[in-house]
């Protein structure tokens, strides 16, 4: 009797736990890319990509044959909520972005006022995979995910994940995902960043590429995607205010993380450089003003003297640090050290961080070492 | 129910109201939780040793409050569980439904007792530090130990607040354990306990405020903190399920050890009552304010903070007013 009971409870846990049909994957429409766009009468347009179910080689029960493995939805409203609603009845199924790969916001809407209120409402989105990447891209943001193809037959997540690996370990790009943007945006550390994509147009990858004088990567590209992720957004208090160009974006990654490998120039010689260690980030207080000593050690395949290889390095990191306190932002995570000087939230709030950047002593010294 | 049965359970269920607590109901610390955490540890042990100390016919007199904070306390955290199943996938179904699973499973628990709590809650706490050692391991590099800067979070006050619940936590637990168990559970053995837990439950807070900062730009919702909680935002997509596994096999013990403490302290209470009417008795007072959400996060927000000081007030006047004294079992 007593088994009978048992197994009778076990039986209807996963019915009352409300398992049913519209839980079914076929139920699903998975959105693997959304852009968000503001309308010319002030709405929002919300694109979608969603694989089509059952396209490839299977061919069984519920193949649609061949052609376009995506399918590319749009939906509009007089704000987002409205949006999201017509997009669930675009996508004629349950709408899912619990696996969405990027998130890609048109920069007029990225530069907009109400910009802060809006990732609110974004992140406010049932089961939203906020670890999505993050990008603001030139021209709108319907049809840049219009002309997104997939390399090589590869699934457009995996392709996406690929790729913003790989970017983001050479420099190219920042590390930015929709989550960064969100807590940045509420919190009171560094301020956020966003990926720049644009559509290749030719010239305008290597023109971002070789912006400054010591940068060595001007490679003349001819790639098979005709979109592109190259540089940063910079964000103040949740607004889109500037960019940084592919070299500037390199700098970036040098004070805030580790970059596999890049090329630089120097003295007319190129350094093919990776950074092995993390940069060394300390903050002084000296009365209100704020000393940011920063470190970066880089190995170089050079045997040769590094010093002019590293004051070129130096100088273009100091040259970014001083563009983005020209703008306010302060992208490089020194915030987080800073507060260290801080007794509470409430003292770090008052000091404001973001308003006194600007003021802060940023001292940035290059070490390059000679691999083994 | 044995007492290191007790002492494995206390352990796994303490650890998740810590957890639980200062990271969704009591948020007042920011960035500070852990140190609420320790500051709760510190505020509990004084009225934990009266419990102790106070002669077993005085601590009778102690199992109706703990019985009400414990039965309501459990239906908070079957609540609660409701809730982020809610969140992460069902919220197109009722919340009385997503709650008798988990009354389902309460139920049979109760049935089986409490040595199989016991039992359940020493090969959860090895399987809980494996699913934290894989998703520590794949968080590393997301940590950011800068978010736990200012050290003092929101300050001296913020700290009080979330410790001053932390330490209601601590006591409601550790008195249940005490009322749960066949012979006397000792101080020591509790302490050990306590400290267990808290520094489990401090060192969990901390890496979850190394996750996602303190958002300082405006008030936080429930939802935004089971959000950032449960889908942890920075992490890869396929580190939530260790993560859900853990946190609603956290919550599970929890809510069992209360209704189990729920149902022995109810026993206590009516010693010439039938086991059985007791359990059920027992069983309701948890079943119903569940069911009838009596638990909503608002109220059980502006009570928490009491649930301290009115049971070390019964303590102390029950130490004062009928005398204590009588040294504990196993600290004697």
């Amino acid at each position: 009797m007593r088994r009978i009971i048992i197994t009778l409870l076990l039986l209807i846990i996963p019915a009352l736990s409300g398992c049913a049909v519209t839980g079914e994957v076929e139920n699903q429409a998975y959105a693997l890319v959304m852009g968000v766009d503001q309308t010319s009468a002030g709405g929002i347009d919300l694109t979608i990509r969603i694989p089509r179910i059952g396209h490839g080689d299977s061919g069984g029960e519920g193949a649609v044959g061949k052609g376009e493995p995506y399918l590319v939805l749009t939906a509009s409203g007089d704000d987002y909520a409205q949006a999201m609603e017509h997009l669930q009845w675009a996508a004629a199924r349950e709408l899912n972005l619990s696996h969405l790969n990027l998130l890609i916001v048109s920069e007029s809407l990225a530069s907009g006022q109400d910009f802060p209120a809006l990732i609110r409402e974004i992140a406010d989105t049932r089961h939203l995979y906020a670890n999505a990447g993050f990008v603001v891209c030139e021209g709108r943001a319907g049809d840049f995910i219009e002309g997104q193809e997939t390399l090589l037959g590869s699934h457009l997540s995996s392709d996406i994940s690929a790729m913003f690996r790989h970017y983001a370990a050479h420099g190219f790009i920042p590390g930015a995902t929709f989550a960064d943007l969100y807590y940045a945006t509420l919190s009171c550390y560094s301020d956020p960043t966003g990926i720049w994509g644009f559509p290749d147009s030719g010239e305008q990858a290597a023109a971002a590429i070789i912006d400054t004088d010591e940068a060595a990567l001007n490679v003349q590209t001819k790639t098979a995607s005709s979109r592109q992720y190259l540089g940063t957004a910079l964000f103040r208090d949740g607004v889109c205010v500037g960019r940084l160009d592919g070299a500037e974006t390199l700098c970036l990654n040098l004070l805030t993380r580790q970059v596999a490998a890049f090329g630089f120039e120097a003295d007319g010689r190129a350094w093919a450089l990776s950074s092995t260690l993390p940069p060394r980030v300390r903050a002084r207080r000296d009365g209100e003003k704020m000393i940011i000593d920063v470190t970066v050690s880089l190995t170089g395949d050079d045997p040769g003297d590094p010093t002019a290889a590293e004051a070129a390095v130096e100088r273009s990191i100091t040259r970014v640090v001083e563009r983005c306190k020209a703008l306010r932002v302060e992208p490089f995570g020194f915030a987080a050290k800073a507060a260290a000087h801080f007794a509470t939230l409430d003292d770090w709030l008052s000091y404001d961080w973001r308003a006194r950047f600007p003021e802060a002593d940023v001292r940035v010294k290059v070490h390059i070492a000679a691999a083994e | 129910m044995s007492e290191s049965a007790a002492f494995a359970s206390l352990i796994a269920a303490l650890t998740s109201r810590l957890f639980y607590g200062l990271t969704l109901e009591a948020a007042d610390a920011a960035n500070a939780g852990w140190l609420a955490a320790l500051l709760g540890l510190a505020l509990s042990l004084p009225p934990v040793w009266l419990i102790c100390r106070l002669r077993p016919p005085v601590r009778q007199a102690l199992a109706a409050p703990l019985l009400i904070a414990m039965a309501l306390d459990a239906a908070c955290a079957v609540e609660c569980a409701a809730y982020s199943e809610s969140n992460l996938a069902f919220n197109h179904v009722a919340p009385a439904f997503l709650m008798l699973p988990l009354l389902a499973a309460i139920l049979r628990c109760t049935w089986l007792g409490g040595d199989a709590l016991g039992g359940a809650a020493r090969i959860w706490i090895r399987l809980f530090a494996a699913l934290m050692l894989i998703v520590m391991l794949y968080q590393l590099p997301y940590y950011n130990p800068g978010w736990l800067r200012p050290w003092l979070g929101a300050g001296g006050g913020g700290i009080l607040r979330a410790g001053v619940r932390a330490a209601g936590w601590n006591v409601l637990l550790a008195g249940g354990a005490a009322g749960i168990c066949k012979r006397e559970i000792g101080f020591k053995r509790l302490l050990r306990a306590l400290l267990v837990s808290t520094a489990v439950a401090a060192g969990l807070v901390a890496l979850r405020q190394m996750m996602a900062p303190a958002f300082t730009s405006e008030p936080v919702t429930r939802f935004t903190r089971i959000d950032t909680l449960l889908t942890n935002g920075r992490a890869p997509l396929f580190l939530q399920l260790p993560m859900i596994v853990a946190w609603f096999g956290g919550m599970l013990h929890l809510m069992c050890f209360e209704s189990v403490a729920a149902c022995a302290l109810t026993r206590r209470l009516l010693p010439k009552v039938r086991s059985g009417v007791c359990v059920a008795i027992g069983l309701l007072a948890v079943f119903a304010p569940a069911l009838l959400n009596v638990p909503r996060a608002d109220v059980t927000q502006r009570l928490s903070p009491y649930l301290y000081h009115a049971l070390t007030a019964t303590a102390l006047t029950l130490w004062i007013v009928k005398g204590g004294g009588a040294p504990c079992a196993a600290s004697s």
